[in-house]
């Protein structure tokens, strides 16, 4: 496993440094200007035209390019003397990400899982056509037209929870006292305990099944939750968690359209191959046939769809982002680009790739460890 | 063998319902052509500058003048809905064909052919799939290109990423996977050359492969555009992003939105989008692809 995951990360490392040359070149010779372009605001035409002759930007692309990827070895993602977003701003931003990231992935893997696992075994080797048609038009809706469809009903239900628990009260405690991380990480733990128990919810109802495990998680994170934290921190974990189950939900309808697709074609697949057609003539239960035949060998072929589909995810998280204002990487991509800041564009598409690579292992390394015919390869 | 592929398509309900959404679509838009031409005035009608001084206040709801009703900036909207299929379907047929091209000619020669030359292609594709598309068009649409991205240039652009990008890596294992087979084999030993193989052999089998793949980046296409679109960064097209734009930025000034400037926009997005991908999908039904 070890040999796999070094050839993977290598095979990755060599796939990221021709992205970001690719980008770099893209970035200064397509966008107008350079980082310098918003001072002329303040500074004089020769003033900025000196900085820019001293911090090297009129240096060949080349070399600045080299220089930049000597400050990412040096830990410095945003090099070039001036910056308008630093690389702590950036970096910050990975958190915020990952927050609505893994929450949306996870709610739409299940939830792409009702239409095949509500459906007869035997009946399941024929075409979805409800399921299908649904799950094109949930490609097909334009972001900013679900924001505009939950945006009221979003604030018309917060504004019920914060009044009916008194929390604006506690709006104008110390809020300096607040420490933004545990924010985050309590935001975190939130939203990724209410998927968890979402997606308990969608195995009761489809299989009439609790998986204790996952019950089990969600009671500890409910127990966290209730003996770590106070009122001012709840009312703005509250306030900051509405932007983020919007974002969520948005990227959920984004993702869960192909995810339906993909799971309904894969099982409809796998239901014809042997070991299933056996199962059934031994009696095995809907669920065990579901469970430990079609579902864990569906586990592959979804991966591998994922794993190339990760930019597609990367630049929904673009789209979505900067729809509903959300401050991860998706949103400041679009602000730095729209500011002309090379610099910090090329230190998000850096993190941006990281996590693209990140994913595509971790998906590798679930494949390995559900499916022993992968671990043999 | 795609003249093949696209009949065969039809047979699955996928097919049919994706040939009838484009279909309704290319009507759409020869209607348009034609009412524009013969029946609308253009100082009214017009999907880009029309106005209507007879009504007021903008936007309306449905009249007999206007069957959809105007917009916020006082615009037919079903002008603007009918004018919307064109561009994105000019778009959709460029960056297919420029994708299947790319993908089809590359990914059967080079792993087939040129083993060496495979493995560094293999990496630069797998860099150039990080490279998103909707990026691409953010980064030009800052800049003086706004009046190049036009559908055909989005089109191209799309094809040329997605092409060298996810296709060529689908290609090129189907190819590894084909190349080992006995009838490649035993056209290697009548003596074909490898080129001839790659070309008359290799490359009808993976066409599937890359057609239905490029078929559902089409849709992506279609949907970074209308975001490009909906932020103002393509150039001055008739887009269904746009008219969501207006019709809720213009019209939370102008007395709120009306939904009659959202449905339409809204529902051609889901035709042009779905119509591709339900293609797509029935080529994967009919060929067999289960990723």
């Amino acid at each position: 496993m070890l040999k796999f995951i070094v050839r993977e990360i290598l095979s990755s490392i060599f796939s990221m440094f021709i992205f970001l040359f690719l980008m770099y070149y893209f970035i200064n010779i397509l966008i107008p200007g350079d980082f310098l372009t918003p001072l002329q605001q303040f500074m004089s035409k020769q003033e900025v035209d000196e900085l820019r002759e001293s911090l090297g930007v009129n240096d060949p692309l080349y070399q600045r390019y080299f220089r930049w990827m000597l400050g990412i070895f040096n830990g410095e993602i945003t090099t070039g003397g001036f910056r308008q977003k630093s690389g702590k701003d950036i970096i910050s931003t990975f958190f915020p990400t990952m927050q609505i990231l893994i929450p949306s992935f996870l709610l739409s893997f299940y939830i792409s899982r009702i239409p095949s696992i509500k459906t007869p075994i035997k009946k399941l080797h024929k075409n979805k056509i409800l399921s299908d048609t649904l799950a094109t038009v949930f490609i097909s809706l334009f972001p900013p037209i679900i924001l505009f469809i939950i945006d009221s009903k979003f604030d018309n239900f917060y504004l019920f929870i914060v009044s009916h628990f008194s929390l604006d009260k506690t709006l104008n405690a110390s809020l300096s006292e607040i420490s933004t991380l545990k924010v985050n990480l309590f935001l975190f733990l939130l939203l990724i305990g209410i998927t968890i128990l979402v997606s308990s919810l969608i195995d009761f109802f489809t299989n009439l099944k609790l998986f204790i495990f996952k019950v089990s998680i969600f009671v500890i994170i409910l127990i966290i939750f209730v003996l770590n934290i106070d009122l001012t921190y709840l009312n703005e974990i509250i306030q900051l968690s509405k932007n983020a189950f919007k974002t969520i939900s948005i990227l959920t309808i984004f993702f869960i359209g192909e995810y339906i697709l993909l799971t309904n074609v894969i099982t409809q697949n796998i239901a014809i191959e042997h070991h299933v057609l056996t199962a059934k003539a031994l009696g095995f239960s809907n669920s065990k046939i579901f469970s430990k035949h079609i579902l864990r060998n569906s586990f592959g072929p979804f991966a591998t769809r994922i794993g190339l589909g990760l930019p597609f995810t990367i630049s929904s998280l673009v789209i979505v982002e900067s729809t509903t204002n959300w401050n991860g990487m998706g949103s400041l991509l679009y602000q730095t680009i729209m500011n002309q800041d090379s610099n910090a564009a090329m230190g998000l598409f850096l993190l941006l790739a990281l996590l693209t690579i990140l994913l595509r292992i971790v998906i590798s390394l679930f494949q390995m460890i559900i499916d022993p015919r992968v671990r043999i390869k | 063998m795609i003249k093949y592929i696209l009949k065969s398509t039809y047979k699955t309900y996928h097919g049919k319902i994706g040939y009838f959404f484009l279909l309704l679509l290319i009507l759409g838009n020869l209607i348009h052509s034609w009412l524009l031409g013969n029946i609308w005035p253009e100082s009214i009608y017009d999907p880009i500058i029309g106005f209507d001084l007879k009504v007021f206040p903008h936007p309306t709801n449905p009249t007999k003048a206007h069957l959809l009703g105007t917009d916020p900036l006082g615009r037919d909207v079903l002008s603007m809905f009918l004018a919307g299929s064109g561009p994105l379907i000019k778009l959709a047929i460029f960056s297919f064909f420029i994708g299947i091209t790319t993908s089809l000619f590359l990914g059967t020669t080079i792993p087939f052919i040129f083993k060496k030359a495979d493995l560094i292609f293999k990496e630069i594709s797998s860099g150039l799939i990080l490279i998103s598309p909707p990026i691409i068009l953010l980064i030009l649409g800052t800049g003086d290109f706004t009046d190049i991205l036009t559908p055909t240039s989005v089109g191209i652009i799309y094809g040329i990423l997605s092409g060298l990008g996810v296709c060529y890596l689908v290609v090129r294992s189907a190819v590894i996977e084909i190349s080992n087979q006995e009838f490649i084999n035993a056209s290697k030993l009548l003596g074909a050359k490898n080129f001839y193989i790659a070309t008359r052999h290799i490359m009808p089998v993976v066409v599937p492969y890359s057609v239905s793949y490029m078929l559902s980046s089409t849709t992506y296409g279609i949907l970074a555009f209308g975001f490009a679109s909906f932020y103002g960064q393509v150039g001055w097209t008739p887009n269904w992003g746009m008219m969501i734009y207006d019709a809720i930025t213009y019209g939370s000034y102008l007395g709120g939105t009306n939904y009659w400037n959202l449905i339409p926009p809204t529902l051609g997005f889901i035709l042009c989008a779905s119509s591709f991908y339900f293609l797509s999908l029935s080529v994967k039904k009919q060929f067999g692809i289960s990723i």
